[in-house]
Parts: structure tokens; C-alpha cells; sequence
């Protein structure tokens, strides 16, 4: 299902992170490659992390620029918008309003660079954890804000409730999608108007079904005595001294960045 | 409505941000064109209010990320902060509109016109600060996104009259 | 009118069916088995809105590789996919589909409405005013409105009152009048009475198909009722294979 980088199962030393640890580095290492991105040398030490980083997960990184691929549109545009309109003293190509400046294709590099290496990361992320994981690390690090009243407990259920929700629709949409067709539902060609009501055989029996489950579960979970308050039973975390370091790494290296961005 | 069917819908919600794009993929011209995720975001605004149209607004993008790659994370920051004015701002009209004649429609357009201003100011500002014009502006978040908005403003009315007429939705809310 | 599946294979959800060769023709077959047996899968194949990993599908000696409107699917809770705003309007929506005029698709309508025993003053009403089992017979009645030759249905009498499921079997008799290919996935033991002939599935496999005979049906009587019919279809293939009859 996952686009992106699918989950590839594992025993390196990322694999067996947990999941708070492992979306805990993923953040910072993803601040300090951006905050990296504004000098050359920067971009050189993001792809030296982000290619140790991948030997550590045991991912190849050939099939990470396999996804990157689907962004080629995204990543023309982004360099030629800089490149041609960024306001520069140094013009390479004029053509009618069009100027491209040196200074304005570094920006379009270093951005296309900050891009990738990006898209990388987030690639090792999802080919390391499982999207339940990567959420109930999320959920774990949201946690903390419950102390300042914030409902994170209640957010937790309701995205895990959406997660276990999320095979049950697919499957109801697939046979909702093959009971409209059978009954030869299809976009029409012609006016916006007709085009979006050609939908509606397709849709609406979907939304009304989600909202039924919305409605049934409510009233199985009421019987079951939930009613969203606290004081409910918690899981214990286990973390290990590899989250430990992996956390400490993550920290150190954001630092640095700050520092040496700082200094320099 | 209660706590509980408020976070319930909203988790459908998030659940149909995940599926309805496959859906839409499946059907013959039914792709990238139509936005399939503002759907549930700007319903679950409308049903179940402000809070929980924020919620689905910003982890809806991030759900849909993590189970297809899509919108992919060059984007992702952009649809969040579009998605999360949308649910915000619809759930915040219906709230001052109720039960009046038209509510869901105006509630629908002020939201998507808000989204698309902070939307386009978030671009310009933060995300790719200086590649965003206003013709530009216009451009990705009108032109190009016309089949989409009226996508929404037919079906969005619709939906929610059926939710009405089974029930799922009282009519003291409107 | 012949359907038939050659060697064919598919997988729905995980769950894979491989090598399946079955020929369903007029009159009434029962498809039985355990739930997770595969039944839906095999119905979704022979429907011919999915496309077969490798085999065919052929409908009357032609090869079916789109969708063909000569087969016509009832999945589970039909009612589920209503989505019109008038009961009448959801009827006719198949028919104008596929270019029928507006009038003369309500007014095709309007007569199976009837024959659904759906109360005419609720025909320009909202469908999601009905009550559960008129749902499910204006759902069934969207269906069949285009009169397709082969008709496929997925536990179709899966909680329905008496009154629904007295419809339900003049809808079958009408059915079988009219020699249609029927091909109905059931655990209902009621339904073995009227129909004709009844596959048993186990595990992705077809591990019987046997016609409906009167030794059967008494067969069934001495197994006692507690007996689902797979395990009759099973037990009556193996007789006949060892020729005790």
C-alpha cells in the first residue's frame, strides 16, 4: 500500500528501535538537514548522514531514488522557479520575461538537494517502521502535551481507531466501487457539474458506510462502559539502551548544527 | 453530539483520507484532478465541529502519507496546513450558521477560500519562500483545482443531506 | 445463457483462488461453504468486473474481458449502495446509465417496484426512508431492472423478515421462469428446495457440484437439519462417486 518506501522487514539496529526513538531521531535529523541546506558543505554532510543512516538500516539506497523518481515534476518545477525568478545581478540566459541567474539556479539546486534528501530520509523512516509503528511513536512523543491539558489521549485513540478502520473501508469501497459499476455508474464526459454528480454512486454509499460504522461503534463502545475519560489502562513502554543512543545521536547532531550554524 | 460519535466520526473521517484517494485512483478519470482527500476534512468540519475538523485537517495528510507515500513529503507540510484550515474554518461556520438555509454551502465556501489564502501564505512565507507569486496563487489553488472545487460544493451538500435523512446526523444540528 | 470460467485465478484481499474452472447455465445453483471459503471471490470472478490474473471468462462460447451487462451482481446488503434521492430514481439509474430515455426507465421502474411489493407512495420518496427490507428490495430491484441474463447474488436473504424473504423467493421462481443463470452464495438450507443444482467450496477449492436431485433432498432429511448443505453437496458427491446410488 505504501508508495513511498515500503515497510521491509529487518534485524538491523534501526529495525529494533522503538517506535518514540526512532520518530524522535527521525525529527531532528530532519530539522538539521534543513537547517544544513543553506551551505554546500551542509548539503554534503546531510548525504553523508543520510547515506550512513541507510547502511545502518540495511535499506539500499537504490531503491529509495526509485521513489524520488515520482517527484521529477515537483523537482523540475521548484528549480526552474528559482532559477528563472529568483532577482539576481548575475543573469546566464535571458529570454523575453524570462532571466535565468546563476545565483538563482544555486538556490534551485540547494532546494532540489534539501528535496531529496528529504524524501530519503522520510523513505528509510517508512522502510524501517510500519505506519502503525511510526504512529504510535507520534503518539508516544504528543503524550508529554497532556501534562499542559491538551487531549492527547483522546487524539491517540481516535487516529489508532482511523488506523484499524482504514482495511474495513477499503475493502467496503472496493465492493461498493464493483456494485456501481455493475450497474454501469461512470464519469461522464461534459460539464463540471455532470462530471462531479457521476461520482455520486461511487461516493455517497462510501461516506453513508463509514458514518454507519461511526454510528454502530459508538453505540458498541457506550454497552462496553468507554466514555473517553482518563484513568484508562496504559501500556508500559520498554525502551533499550540502542533507543538510548540513538536519541543521544540524534540530539548531539541537531547541536552541532545549530552551533556551527551559529558560528559560522 | 456526544464526545465519543464526535472522535468516532472524526476517525472515519481520517480513515476515508486514506481510502477515498485509492478509490478516486481506481476510477477511469478519477485521479489527481478532484482532491479526493478534501472531502472527509472539510465534512468532518462540518458534522462534528471545529476541533475535530482540525484534528482530521492535519493528521489526515500525515495518515495518507504513511499508508500510500501520497502526498508526498515535499508537499506534505503545504496539504497540512491547507487541510487544517479547511476543517477548522468549516466547523467554525456551521457552528455560527446552525441550522440556517444554505449553512453547509456558505460554511463550504468560506473555508475553502481561507484555506487557500493561509495556504498560499504559508507557501510564500515559509515552505518555498520566494517561489510563490500571486499569479501563481491563483493559478494551483483555482484554475487548476476547479474540477475539485466543484466536486466538493456538489457532492459535500449532498452527503450531508443523506447523513440527515438516515439519521447519522440530528436535526437539531442542522 | 452459459457462463464459464477456464483455469482461472484471482486473488481478492490476500485471499487467492487458483486454477478454477466452473460452468453455470439456466436454472438455479446454490453455492455453499464455510465463511473465508471463498465464495464472494468466486462471484466476483464469474461477475466480470474484475480482471482474471490468468484463465478466461466466457459467456455463451464468447471470451468476456470487460464488464458485461448481460451478468448482473447483488453483492451483501445490497441496500448499502442506495444513493438516489428518490426510491424510483435509485431504481432507474442502471437503465438510464446505459442511455435509456428518462421516461421510459421510471416507468420500467415503476412496474418492478411493484412486483417488489414497495408501497407506490414511497416511490418518490428518499430510499433512506424505507424501512430495512424495502431497502433491500428496491436495492435488488435496481439490479434487475436491466434484466440481465445471468444473475449472481451474495447471501441475498441475510436478515430478512418473513414478508422479505416470501418476496425473495417469488423473485427466484419469476427467475427461473424466465430461464435465467442464477448462482446464488448462501448458507440459507431453505433456499435448497428451489434450486437446481449446489457447488460446495472449502479453502479457495470446488470440492463438489452436484445436481439437486429428490434422493438428495431426502438425504438431507435423514442427515437431519442440523447438517449445513456443503456438508450434504460433500456427502453426496462422494456417494455418487462410489456409485451407491
Amino acid at each position: 500500500m505504501n508508495m513511498l518506501g515500503a515497510y521491509q522487514k529487518g534485524t538491523s539496529v534501526l529495525h529494533r528501535l522503538s517506535p518514540s526513538a526512532l520518530v524522535a531521531s527521525y525529527l531532528l535529523f530532519l530539522i538539521s538537514i534543513i537547517l544544513l541546506s543553506t551551505r554546500v558543505i551542509g548539503i554534503g554532510i546531510s548525504l553523508l548522514l543520510v547515506i550512513l543512516l541507510y547502511r545502518t538500516g540495511g535499506i539500499k539506497l537504490k531503491g529509495a531514488f526509485k521513489s524520488l523518481w515520482k517527484f521529477r515534476v515537483f523537482i523540475v518545477t521548484v528549480f526552474l522557479l528559482n532559477a528563472c525568478f529568483q532577482p539576481s545581478g548575475s543573469p546566464l540566459f535571458t529570454w523575453w520575461f524570462v532571466t535565468i541567474s546563476l545565483d538563482g539556479a544555486m538556490i534551485g539546486l540547494r532546494m532540489i538537494a534539501t528535496v531529496v534528501l528529504v524524501t530519503l530520509l522520510s523513505t528509510l523512516l517508512t522502510s524501517v517502521a510500519t505506519p502503525v509503528a511510526i504512529t504510535d511513536g507520534l503518539k508516544s512523543l504528543l503524550h508529554p502535551l497532556s501534562y499542559l491539558h491538551l487531549k492527547t489521549d483522546e487524539v491517540a485513540t481516535v487516529i489508532s481507531l482511523a488506523i484499524t478502520m482504514i482495511p474495513v473501508l477499503a475493502r467496503e469501497s472496493r465492493l461498493i466501487l464493483l456494485s456501481s459499476l455493475s450497474r454501469g455508474a461512470a464519469v461522464k464526459d461534459g460539464k463540471l457539474r455532470e462530471k462531479a454528480l457521476s461520482f455520486v454512486p461511487m461516493v455517497l454509499p462510501l461516506f453513508l458506510a463509514a458514518f454507519r460504522k461511526a454510528d454502530e461503534l459508538s453505540l458498541a463502545m457506550e454497552a462496553r462502559g468507554y466514555s473517553g475519560e482518563r484513568n484508562r489502562t496504559k501500556r508500559k513502554s520498554h525502551y533499550s539502551k540502542s533507543d538510548a543512543c540513538a536519541v543521544m545521536i540524534s540530539i548531539l547532531f541537531s547541536i552541532s548544527v545549530i552551533t556551527l550554524k551559529g558560528v559560522f | 453530539m456526544s464526545i465519543l460519535k464526535r472522535s468516532l466520526t472524526c476517525a472515519v473521517c481520517l480513515a476515508l483520507c486514506v481510502v477515498l484517494p485509492m478509490v478516486f485512483h481506481a476510477i477511469p478519470q478519477g485521479g489527481v484532478l478532484f482532491s479526493p482527500m478534501h472531502l472527509p476534512v472539510l465534512l468532518c468540519g462540518i458534522v462534528s465541529g471545529w476541533c475535530t475538523g482540525l484534528l482530521c485537517g492535519i493528521a489526515g495528510p500525515l495518515l495518507s502519507f504513511l499508508f500510500t507515500g501520497m502526498p508526498g513529503i515535499p508537499m506534505l507540510p503545504q496539504m497540512i496546513t491547507e487541510l487544517a484550515c479547511y476543517g477548522l474554518f468549516s466547523g467554525l461556520m456551521m457552528a455560527l450558521l446552525g441550522n440556517k438555509k444554505g449553512g453547509v454551502l456558505i460554511s463550504l465556501l468560506v473555508a475553502m477560500a481561507i484555506g487557500r489564502v493561509i495556504a498560499g501564505l504559508a507557501r510564500a512565507f515559509i515552505f518555498t519562500p520566494g517561489a510563490m507569486t500571486f499569479p501563481l496563487w491563483i493559478a494551483s489553488y483555482f484554475v487548476s483545482c476547479l474540477p475539485a472545487i466543484v466536486m466538493q460544493l456538489v457532492l459535500i451538500p449532498l452527503i450531508y443531506a443523506a447523513l440527515k435523512k438516515t439519521g447519522f446526523i440530528s436535526k437539531e444540528l442542522g | 445463457m452459459e457462463l464459464r470460467l477456464e483455469h482461472a485465478s484471482f486473488s481478492n484481499d490476500g485471499f487467492r483462488m487458483s486454477d478454477i474452472s466452473l460452468s453455470i447455465d439456466s436454472g438455479i445453483t446454490l453455492l455453499t461453504g464455510a465463511c473465508g471459503s471463498g465464495k464472494t471471490t468466486l462471484l466476483m470472478m464469474l461477475s466480470s468486473l474484475v480482471p482474471l490474473e490468468s484463465g478466461f471468462l466466457m459467456l455463451d462460447s464468447a471470451r468476456i474481458v470487460a464488464h458485461d451487462s448481460r451478468i448482473g451482481i447483488i453483492f451483501q446488503f445490497p441496500e448499502r449502495q442506495l444513493f438516489a434521492t428518490t426510491v424510483i430514481s435509485d431504481t432507474s439509474y442502471a437503465l438510464r446509465a446505459r442511455g435509456e430515455g428518462k421516461k421510459e426507465a421510471e416507468e420500467k421502474a415503476r412496474c418492478i417496484l411493484r412486483e417488489m411489493a414497495i408501497d407506490e407512495n414511497k416511490w418518490y420518496e428518499s430510499p433512506f426512508s424505507l424501512s430495512g427490507g424495502e431497502r433491500r428490495r428496491a436495492a435488488i430491484a435496481g439490479i434487475l431492472i436491466s434484466e440481465p441474463d445471468i444473475v449472481l447474488m451474495d447471501e441475498p436473504t441475510v436478515g430478512l423478515d418473513g414478508f422479505g424473504y416470501q418476496c425473495f423467493l417469488e423473485i427466484l421462481k419469476k427467475l427461473k421462469k424466465q430461464r435465467k443463470t442464477v448462482l446464488i452464495a448462501t448458507h440459507d438450507e431453505e433456499l435448497y428446495e428451489c434450486s437446481d443444482r449446489t457447488i460446495a467450496m472449502e479453502n479457495g477449492r470446488i470440492i463438489s457440484d452436484s445436481p439437486n436431485t429428490p434422493w438428495l433432498l431426502s438425504l438431507s432429511e435423514r442427515l437431519a437439519t442440523s447438517c449445513d448443505i456443503s456438508a450434504i453437496a460433500k456427502k453426496a458427491a462422494e456417494m455418487l462417486k462410489e456409485r451407491k446410488l
